[in-house]
C-alpha cells in the first residue's frame, strides 16, 4: 500500500523542517486511507472529504508536536478516528440521524442506482453490514480489517484497553457475520 | 472450555492475539467440537469477505484542495474574514444588537407621551411671543446656522429630561448638552415661569434662548412637512433625534420658509405673551368658531395663529378689563389651563391659547 513502504521516520524530519514538499507527500501517501475511514465511519462522501481535509489541517498544524513515539499512519488514524467519533456523537452533522437505520440510508445513498446494479449485491450488503454496527464497533473493524492495523496500533489511536478492543471487535465480526450468513459459502 | 467460551476466543484465535494457554485449549476444544469447527470457518468467511471489501479512493483533486487550505491567507482575507466569521461569535453579537436596537425604541416609543407632555407644558413652548414687525430684519439673516445648532442641542436636552424620569442618565449625554439641561430642569422647576424666559431670551448674544422657538415652531413649514417632521420626532429612536430634527430643518426652512414678517420667524428680540395656555377641546372646529365669538364680544384681537400638528395655537389681544372673562370663557369651552400671570397685568394683554384634542 502507498505510503506504508515509505519511510515516515523521513517525512517526519521533513516535516518538522519546514520542507514544502514534505507535508504534500503526506497527503499524496495518506488521503485514500484517511478519507476511507471517514467514509466508512460518515457514509457521506462529501462529509468525509471534509473530515478528511481536517485531520491533515489538523496534522500540518500540530506537526511540531509529533514526538514519534507512534507511527506517523497511527497518529493519522488516531486523528481520523476521535473527529469521526466526536461527529457522530455531537449534533454536528448535517444530516439527521435516526439510530442504524438512518447510517443504513447512508450507505445506500452513496451510490447510485446505476452503480447499485453494478456493484455486487455482496459489495452492497457488506457496505450496509459495516454501516449498521455501532460506531464504537464499527471504527474498530474498519481500522483492524479494513485497515490493517495491529492491535497494539489499535489501541493506541484508539486510546482504549487491549481488552476492550478485542470484545469490540469480536461482538463487531460475530454482527457482521450474522448479517453476511447467505454469502457465506 | 465451553463451545460459547470457545466461539469467544475466534476473533483472537484469527488475530493470532491467543497466548499459548488460551491456543492450546482452544485446540483441544476444536478438535473434539464440529460445530464449533463449523461455526470457526464461517467466522474465517466472513471475514475474508470484509477484508476483500473495495477500496476508497478520496475524490480528485483533494491533495490540492488540501494543499490549498494549509495556505497562509493574505492579511486582507484574514480580515474580512475575522469581520464576518465566526459564526458562532458573530451571530450572538448579532442577535444583542438587535435586541438592544429593540429596547431602545421601545423605550422612545413609551416615552413619548411623556415627552410630548413635558414639551407642551413648558412655558415657552407656545412662542407665540413676538411679531415679527419687532424684529429686525438683518438679525434674522444670521439667525439660521445658529438656530439649526441650537435646535439641536436643546432637543436632546429635552429628550434626556423626558428620559431621565424612566432610566438613569447617562453621563456622555449629559455632557452633551448641559446649558439645554440646566435651562430644561429650570423650566421643569417653574413650570409657568414666562419672566425666566424672557430674561433668558433677553440674555446679550445667547442664542440658546432661541431654541425653544426652533424646538417648538418648526410651523413655518408647510402642513405636510410639519407632519413628516412630526413622524419623523415619534419614529426617531435614541441614537439621532436631535440630528434628525436639525436636519429636518435644515431642509425646510430655506425652501419654505424664509424668515418672512408674516412667519412667526426667530429673532433675538422676543417678548413672550403675558399669559399662555392649553386649552383641551372634544372639538378643535367648534372652539375655535367659541373663541371667535368670545374674543369678539370681549373686544380682544387675534394677533397671530398657527396650525400646527398639535392643534391651532392662537395669540390674543385682551384688554385687561375684559381678561377675567376671557378666562372664564375659555374654561367654558374646555379645559382651559393658562399659565402663571405676570404680577401686575398691562392694559393690553396678550394671551396664547394653544387648542387641543
Amino acid at each position: 500500500m502507498e505510503g506504508r513502504t515509505g519511510d515516515d521516520a523521513s517525512l517526519v524530519d521533513r516535516l518538522r523542517r519546514g520542507d514544502p514538499r514534505a507535508f504534500e507527500d503526506l497527503v499524496i501517501a495518506y488521503q485514500h486511507r484517511v478519507f476511507g475511514v471517514a467514509l466508512r465511519m460518515l457514509g457521506n462522501r462529501a462529509e468525509a472529504e471534509e473530515l478528511a481535509q481536517e485531520v491533515f489541517l489538523r496534522v500540518h498544524r500540530a506537526i511540531g508536536e509529533f514526538r514519534g513515539e507512534a507511527k506517523l499512519s497511527t497518529w493519522l488514524y488516531a486523528i481520523a478516528s476521535r473527529l469521526c467519533l466526536n461527529r457522530l456523537a455531537s449534533g454536528e452533522r448535517r444530516m439527521a440521524r435516526h439510530g442504524d437505520e438512518a447510517l443504513t440510508r447512508l450507505a445506500s445513498r452513496e451510490i447510485s442506482p446505476a452503480e447499485e446494479v453494478e456493484r455486487s449485491e455482496l459489495e452492497t450488503a457488506l457496505h450496509r453490514a459495516i454501516a449498521e454496527l455501532g460506531e464504537e464497533r464499527r471504527i474498530v473493524v474498519v481500522l483492524r480489517d479494513l485497515e490493517g492495523l495491529s492491535y497494539e496500533e489499535l489501541t493506541t489511536a484508539l486510546e482504549r484497553e487491549v481488552g476492550t478492543v478485542r470484545s469490540r471487535l469480536h461482538r463487531a465480526r460475530m454482527d457482521l457475520r450474522e448479517k453476511l450468513e447467505r454469502f457465506l459459502p | 472450555m465451553s463451545c460459547h467460551d470457545a466461539r469467544e476466543q475466534f476473533s483472537a484465535l484469527i488475530d493470532d492475539a491467543l497466548d499459548a494457554g488460551e491456543r492450546a485449549a482452544l485446540d483441544a476444544h476444536l478438535a473434539t467440537c464440529a460445530d464449533c469447527r463449523r461455526e470457526l470457518q464461517r467466522f474465517r468467511d466472513t471475514l475474508g469477505l470484509v477484508r476483500a471489501a473495495a477500496p476508497v479512493h478520496a475524490p480528485a483533486g483533494f491533495v490540492d484542495r488540501v494543499l490549498e487550505a494549509t495556505r497562509p491567507v493574505p492579511w486582507p482575507r484574514r480580515l474580512v474574514r475575522d469581520l464576518f466569521l465566526p459564526w458562532p461569535v458573530k451571530l450572538p453579537m448579532e442577535a444583542a444588537a438587535i435586541v438592544l436596537v429593540a429596547v431602545g425604541v421601545a423605550l422612545v416609543y413609551r416615552g413619548s407621551p411623556e415627552l410630548e407632555q413635558s414639551i407642551r407644558q413648558e412655558p415657552a413652548a407656545p412662542v407665540m411671543t413676538q411679531a415679527p414687525r419687532d424684529t429686525p430684519p438683518e438679525v434674522k439673516a444670521s439667525a439660521p446656522a445658529r438656530e439649526n445648532e441650537d435646535s439641536r442641542e436643546l432637543y436632546g436636552a429635552r429628550r434626556e429630561k423626558a428620559r431621565e424620569q424612566d432610566t438613569p442618565r447617562e453621563p456622555e449625554k449629559a455632557k452633551e448638552a448641559p446649558r439645554a439641561q440646566e435651562r430644561v430642569q429650570e423650566f421643569a422647576k417653574e413650570p409657568g415661569a414666562v419672566s425666566r424666559d424672557a430674561n433668558l431670551q433677553k440674555a446679550p448674544k445667547s442664542p440658546d434662548s432661541q431654541a425653544p422657538v426652533i424646538g417648538k415652531l418648526e410651523a413655518p413649514a408647510s402642513g405636510a412637512e410639519r407632519q413628516r417632521a412630526a413622524k419623523d420626532n415619534v419614529r426617531s429612536g435614541t441614537t439621532q433625534p436631535t440630528e434628525r430634527r436639525a436636519d429636518s430643518l435644515k431642509a425646510q426652512r430655506p425652501a419654505s420658509a424664509p424668515p418672512t414678517a408674516a412667519a412667526p420667524s426667530v429673532t433675538s428680540a422676543f417678548v413672550p405673551p403675558d399669559v399662555s395656555g392649553q386649552l383641551a377641546v372634544s372639538d378643535r372646529e367648534l372652539a375655535l368658531r367659541s373663541l371667535k365669538e368670545l374674543a369678539a364680544r370681549l373686544r380682544a384681537v387675534e394677533t397671530r395663529r398657527f396650525d400646527t400638528s398639535d392643534g391651532p395655537i392662537i395669540e390674543l389681544a385682551v384688554p385687561r378689563e375684559t381678561y377675567a372673562e376671557l378666562n372664564s370663557g375659555l374654561a367654558r369651552l374646555g379645559r382651559w389651563r393658562p399659565g402663571k400671570e405676570p404680577s401686575t397685568l398691562p392694559a393690553t394683554i396678550r394671551v396664547v391659547v394653544r387648542i387641543t384634542g
